[in-house]
């Protein structure tokens, strides 16, 4: 009947469309929908240079995680990372803000412990390395003579 | 009790912007009885009928429903009163993209909380009533003008309504088809006892359906009575409408002349 | 001198009443959602007549875009030796901006005339008087329907749209230019954020909302300033429903970009 043919054309149409979105947003805008997929860990910096929420957190290259917050803790900044849930890291990870190429976007590398221990969900890792800090460095190399030859 | 008179008309102005097409129209509709409203086009016969079915707000105290002031209705008063009605529109307002007994349907799908089945079953008696049973299934388009004109009537008689409204039911019809028409109302009334109010410029139909005529003329109520009273009536403008005289044109030679020419002179 | 500004004080209470008469109609229209009649089947009606009669027109329209993002972005990026983010570029473009905005317009160009149209001839036909002697609200039964079919079918034919065209960047870049297929599929994943396609997302249904609006408007009144109830009405309707909502939709675009950025 007339209307068999409506439902289809509907049926179908809702499908594919629902399917592409799905596509888009599961595959491409990486959404999860268990949002208990990762926990929480935090890392206490002296400084955080330019590092920006929602930066990748990887470890051996390979992202295991984001940072979710940014915020001043006694003079320190403390970020929180949201880890993988299929990610354990053991007590000893050493945490730094790296720089991916000279002037591209900081991120945050874990680079692997050796503990038998690991780091529980509200946990935070010990070991942190601040960013290299580029600027600081080329004016110590610009600058860095003109220091000693005062001092001598 | 029942009012003797549904719709009492007191004193109706109306304004289009500020055009005025109404003048202080003073009637009253009787029960069970079929009042035809005649004149010329463009004398404000569909401006009356818009305000009678409400389609244009009438101002308070002048528009009374069983003796109930319309100008005062809310919208669900004004609903309610609506559903008590049905209106034949003049081109059928069937609506086309759905089939002749679907059309039949709509109110009832949308008023009652009657079956599929059973809304079907009223739809095509419905039909029945105007001779088009076999048309069930028919799109509007493939029905001729009086075709069409019957299955609206059947929509609109789909609620059982208690007054129907009537927009010149014969305008576009052959004189045989519309005298069937005719005689379809008349026996709605003996049947049904419906409150029939019927818009026409037909001066035959007219004479052969009514029990009451209202003549109106440039928007002035002009006669008001029988079909004998009308026709023994000595009013000049009267006269000229039953006996089918062109007006006069140009009356006034030196307005004619001026309303021609009046911009170019202004100009000058 | 005092004519000129009679008429310019004319144009603005005009226009005000215009944009008053469009307020009370966008109410109207939400009113109908809690009024009789049933809406299902009137919805699943439009769904398909907003969307599954799109399809075609809508793919075609979308893997063009995405063959000719393909080309463009290549040429573009050669130059600077990054031909390995066309993926992202295609991907970028189209979730972000060019799968929302030419749906809009395609999906308005096919359907919102259609609906102007069609209401427009209801209306000169007296069948929407007829709708209301019945005591049926005519919003609720010819607008809203609309309303909710397009809020539904508006984002499914967008993301629709944008998966075609990333393909049809596929085609471009993997097929003509030999780049590798994991690069092109890696450079959208890695770029494609959420909030792009959050954006897509909210700029399909903000479009679908407008296009409803003004198309049915239009159809709605047509033929009430003129005072007269034609057919010519009727395509003067549609013209107008068309190009104002196009333009409505490429405003709306800049304004939703510029908040959401």
């Amino acid at each position: 009947m007339e209307r068999r043919g409506l439902e289809l054309g509907v049926g179908f149409f809702l499908i594919v469309g629902f399917g592409c979105l799905a596509y888009l947003s599961f595959n491409l805008g990486k959404v999860s929908l268990w949002g208990a997929s990762s926990y929480d860990v935090y890392a206490d910096f002296a400084t955080v240079g330019t590092l920006k929420t929602r930066a990748p957190v990887t470890m051996a290259g390979v992202e295991i995680g984001q940072v979710k917050t940014i915020k001043l803790v006694d003079d320190q900044a403390r970020i929180t990372l949201e880890i993988q849930d299929a990610v354990q890291l053991s007590e000893d990870v050493i945490a730094s803000i790296k720089t991916s190429g000279i002037i591209g976007e900081k991120y945050v590398s874990i680079s692997p412990g050796a503990s038998e221990e690991f780091i529980k969900p509200g946990g935070s890792i010990r070991d942190t390395q601040p960013p290299l800090d580029i600027e600081g460095l080329i004016g110590q190399f610009v600058f860095g003579s003109m220091d000693k030859s005062e001092s001598q | 009790m029942r009012h003797s008179n549904v719709i009492d008309i007191r004193g109706l102005n109306s304004y289009y912007g500020n055009r005025h097409v109404l003048f202080d129209i003073h009637f009253a509709i009787p029960a069970n009885r079929i009042t035809v409203i005649m004149g010329v086009s463009g004398c404000g016969k569909t401006t009356l009928l818009r305000h009678l079915i409400g389609l244009k707000p009438s101002p308070p105290g002048r528009l009374l429903v069983d003796g109930e002031d319309m100008g005062g209705f809310n919208e669900a008063r004004m609903n309610q009163y609506r559903s008590r009605i049905g209106v034949l529109f003049q081109s059928g307002a069937l609506f086309n993209s759905m089939s002749v007994a679907d059309n039949v349907s709509v109110p009832l799908r949308v008023h009652s909380k009657l079956s599929r089945e059973t809304i079907r079953i009223i739809a095509t008696i419905k039909l029945h009533q105007v001779g088009l049973s076999e048309y069930c299934d028919y799109m509007p388009s493939q029905l001729s003008g009086g075709m069409q004109k019957r299955a609206g009537l059947a929509r609109a008689m789909a609620m059982d309504p208690e007054i129907l409204f009537v927009d010149e039911p014969s305008s576009g019809l052959d004189p045989i088809t519309a005298a069937g028409l005719d005689n379809l109302i008349l026996e709605l009334r003996d049947t049904l006892g419906m409150t029939i109010i019927v818009v026409t410029h037909e001066l035959e139909s007219a004479l052969h359906i009514a029990d009451q005529i209202v003549v109106l003329d440039k928007g002035r109520l002009l006669a008001a009575g029988s079909p004998e009273n009308i026709q023994s009536s000595q009013d000049e403008r009267v006269v000229q409408f039953l006996q089918r005289q062109a007006d006069q044109k140009h009356e006034d030679t030196e307005a004619y002349i001026k309303a021609l020419v009046g911009r170019k002179l202004r100009q000058l | 001198m005092l004519r000129f500004v009679r008429m310019l004080g004319a144009a603005a209470l005009d226009g005000i009443e215009n944009l008053g008469r469009l307020g009370v109609y966008f109410w109207f229209m939400l009113r109908g959602l809690i009024r009789p009649p049933g809406k299902f089947w009137p919805v699943v009606k439009q769904i398909e007549f907003v969307g599954t009669k799109s399809f075609f027109v809508i793919g075609f329209t979308a893997i063009s875009t995405g063959m000719v993002l393909g080309l463009q972005g290549h040429y573009t990026l050669s130059k600077f030796g990054s031909e390995s983010v066309l993926g992202a570029a295609v991907a970028l473009s189209l979730i972000r901006e060019l799968g929302p905005v030419l749906t809009g317009l395609m999906v308005t160009g096919r359907a919102g005339s259609a609906m102007c149209a069609e209401i427009g001839i209801m209306r000169i036909d007296e069948q929407i008087d007829a709708l209301e002697c019945m005591a049926i609200d005519p919003y609720a039964y010819l607008v809203t329907p609309k309303l909710i079919a397009s809020l539904i079918a508006f984002p499914l034919l967008t993301a629709y749209c944008d998966v075609v065209g990333i393909f049809g960047g596929y085609l471009v870049g993997v097929g003509l230019f030999g780049l590798n297929p994991g690069v092109y599929m890696n450079s959208v994943q890695s770029s494609v954020l959420w909030e792009d396609v959050y954006m897509g997302i909210v700029k399909s249904l903000c479009f679908s909302v407008l296009m409803i609006w003004i198309c049915t408007y239009k159809g709605y009144y047509t033929g009430l300033d003129e005072g007269n109830f034609g057919p010519e009405q009727v395509s003067r309707a549609t013209t107008k429903a068309v190009v104002l909502s196009s333009i409505a939709i490429l405003l709306c675009d800049y304004m939703v970009t510029s908040i959401m950025t």
